[in-house]
């Protein structure tokens, strides 16, 4: 109105040394520019509207929404698994430390050792040892069916279990390597490794599925 | 961390008790929480993050319900609410079963990335929606403190699986509850009694059921004995993981209604669901069966209304088309007793109505039981002849023989009668109920420290 502006309790601009009074920015005092003025006065509206209750509970709400949605996305990616053919798996695996030493088996060492056959299983490898004092073992299995896929993880860890109680009370080693045993399920895959290269292995496996 | 844990009878349990007595009145919810959390992520840490969005989220819903006058805006709020809760359930439970069935339907090809079932979901997301129905409604004030709302949801006794505790059953009791010593042993004998019906009843029969299935071919009777066990160990493992949670709840201060009345003396199938897994019948009743019209309409809409919230009962219990079949067949046997064979029932002698009830629940729980149509299909053919190695054979024999005192107790658990005697026993003799207490945590804990992993069956829902 008079041309001049008074910020914080300051005088006008008259008899200030600097000459005209100055924004907080260092702009002169003169009219505010239009887009700073809208920026000002969107930032106002938005306190300005969160001052009612019902709109701060509106905004909660909005965020924890949004906060699901990228926790379902994460939990998503982690747990699934690329359609790769497993060919390509057997290939990964196939130059993995350790497994040299053990031999590929068959759906009767399948039954024998973990209790489930490959029904319903559309791919699978088992390779372990004939030495019954060698606990390294590695099965990787594939199906769409995901209550068959809980049934061989049961099965894994049934091994696992059943393997330490033969080991319990004299095998210090095959003890230590059967705790650290890898049991995951990823996708529409079942991992399971017991060895000391089972880290290995498992890394091979996921790089190849992901 | 199961309830029938070593590490949580003896660690977890007795340090929060310890706690919580000792713990000021300010501090007992904050550190209820904090010991719920502790509980729930010691099994799950990754889907924690979920339970406390569904914490906080209903929270600012019920605020939100509480505050607005606008009838609309009030009911947008909670449609809103109900889309959100049903959705993260909808998500985490039946993706999977979701895109299976339309793959299997329509020929698609569309990829299964199902998650594993977030333990306690269906408990907790439940109790959620209870709370923000009955702001709605009115017959609640939405709570203003937010940790008090999350010792609601996460309540360490009730979150994994149930009773499903309505938000007005407890609403006074979570910021001005007591306890005393007596209470205490009151709820501290209820716990015991529930982990002896897990631990010494439902993981046994357990085992004589998991021998009747893997056996090849199956004689009726052996057949009727496996489904006798199942529908025993059921009733145990579940009904006894509620005796422990209203046991705990008592500890701390809360009054849980119960969740179980003997059902297998129900003389009716209407009966048997009025006392089995009540918390959640009454549930579905207040919230789904009544808004529907419940029977204030005409018999054909009223049928609807049953076969509609047993079809959800069903599927509330898993994603699996075997849940939907046993939640209709209950369905279908509600609506037959209204309207066909009800007035025939209220005629039957007492035994006569108890032992078709059983009859009925046993091959309810065969449908329960087998997630794969074809052994289900195996199974009911055997216990009506179908398919079956004749009546009787040796292996009926062998399985009675050695499980007869198991079996005959379980049976004299089904009803009031032991229950009742202990009752009486501790009122005239408090030490020598209090050393049978002790005999049975004793025996109790001898088999949990022989025996591994014994999860609680309902734990999958």
């Amino acid at each position: 109105m008079n041309g001049q502006t008074k910020l914080h309790g300051r005088g006008p601009a008259t008899g200030n040394p600097r000459g005209a009074s100055r924004t907080p920015t260092g702009r002169s005092s003169s009219a505010p520019g239009p887009r700073s003025a809208a920026r000002s006065a969107r930032r106002d509206g938005i306190w300005q509207w969160l001052r009612v209750a019902d709109h701060r509970y509106a905004a909660g709400k909005w965020a924890l929404i949004a906060a699901l949605a990228v926790y379902c996305w994460l939990m998503l990616g982690a747990n699934s698994a690329k359609d790769v053919p497993f060919s390509k798996v057997e290939a990964a695996m196939a130059v993995v430390p350790g497994l040299e030493e053990l031999e590929r088996l068959d759906e009767d060492d399948l039954w024998q050792r973990f209790g489930v056959t490959a029904e319903g299983v559309e791919d699978w490898m088992l390779y372990g040892s004939g030495d019954i004092m060698n606990v390294s073992e590695l099965w990787i299995a594939r199906t769409e069916d995901a209550d068959a896929l809980d049934r061989l993880e049961a099965a894994a860890q049934g091994r696992v279990d059943a393997q330490l109680e033969v080991f319990r009370s004299y095998g210090v080693g095959q003890k230590e390597l059967l705790e650290g045993a890898v049991i995951e399920q990823c996708g529409s895959f079942l991992f399971y490794g017991v060895s000391e290269y089972a880290e290995q292995w498992e890394a091979a496996f996921l790089s190849c599925v992901r | 961390m199961v309830f029938s844990s070593l590490n949580f009878l003896f660690l977890f349990l007795p340090l929060v008790m310890l706690l919580q007595w000792a713990a000021p009145e300010p501090l007992k919810n904050p550190l209820l929480l904090a010991a719920s959390l502790f509980f729930y992520a010691w099994g799950e840490p990754v889907y924690i993050v979920l339970m406390l969005i569904s914490v906080a989220y209903n929270y600012l819903a019920g605020r939100q319900i509480g505050g607005r006058r606008d009838p609309h805006r009030r009911r947008a709020a909670l449609i809103g609410a109900l889309a959100v809760n049903l959705g993260m359930l909808g998500f985490f439970k039946y993706y999977g079963f979701l895109v299976d069935t339309l793959n299997g339907l329509f020929g698609l090809h569309l990829a299964n990335h199902a998650l594993p079932l977030p333990i306690g979901i269906s408990f907790y997301t439940f109790q959620a929606l209870s709370y923000v129905i009955d702001v709605y409604r009115g017959k609640a004030k939405p709570q203003a403190s937010l940790v008090s709302f999350a010792v609601y949801i996460t309540m360490f006794p009730q979150l994994v699986a149930g009773p499903i505790v309505k938000y007005t059953d407890i609403e006074r009791q979570l910021t001005d509850r007591r306890t005393s010593l007596a209470q205490c042993g009151v709820g501290l004998e209820r716990v015991v009694l529930g982990l002896a019906k897990k631990v010494l009843l439902a993981n046994n029969l357990g085992m004589l059921y998991d021998a009747v299935c893997a056996a090849g071919a199956r004689s009726v009777l052996t057949a009727w004995l496996g489904a006798t066990a199942y529908t025993l160990q059921i009733y145990f493992d579940f009904s006894g993981y509620s005796d422990m949670a209203i046991g705990m709840g008592r500890m701390l201060g809360f009054s849980f209604d119960e969740n179980f009345d003997h059902p297998y003396l129900a003389r009716s199938v209407t009966e048997f669901w009025r006392r089995w897994h009540i918390s959640l019948s009454s549930w579905f009743r207040d919230y789904v069966y009544i808004p529907l019209g419940g029977n204030r309409v005409r018999p054909a809409r009223h049928i609807l209304n049953l076969l509609v919230v047993w079809m959800l009962t069903g599927l509330w219990h898993g994603a699996s088309w075997n849940f939907v079949l046993w939640g209709l067949y209950y369905g279908a046997l509600l609506v037959l007793e209204k309207y066909v064979t009800g007035a025939l029932l209220k005629r039957l002698p007492g035994w006569a109505g108890r032992a078709c009830t059983l009859i009925l629940v046993a091959v309810g729980w065969v449908i329960f039981s087998n997630t794969d149509f074809h052994a289900m299909r195996a199974y009911l053919g055997t216990l009506f002849g179908v398919g079956s190695a004749g009546f009787a054979d040796g292996a009926f024999l062998y399985y009675l023989r050695n499980n007869l005192l198991l079996l005959a107790a379980s049976v004299a658990c089904c009803g009031p009668v032991l229950r009742t005697w202990q009752l009486r026993l501790a009122g005239r003799r408090p030490a020598v109920a209090l050393c049978l207490c002790a005999a049975l945590l004793l025996a109790c804990t001898a088999y949990l420290v022989h025996g591994s992993y014994n999860p609680f069956l309902y734990f999958r829902f």
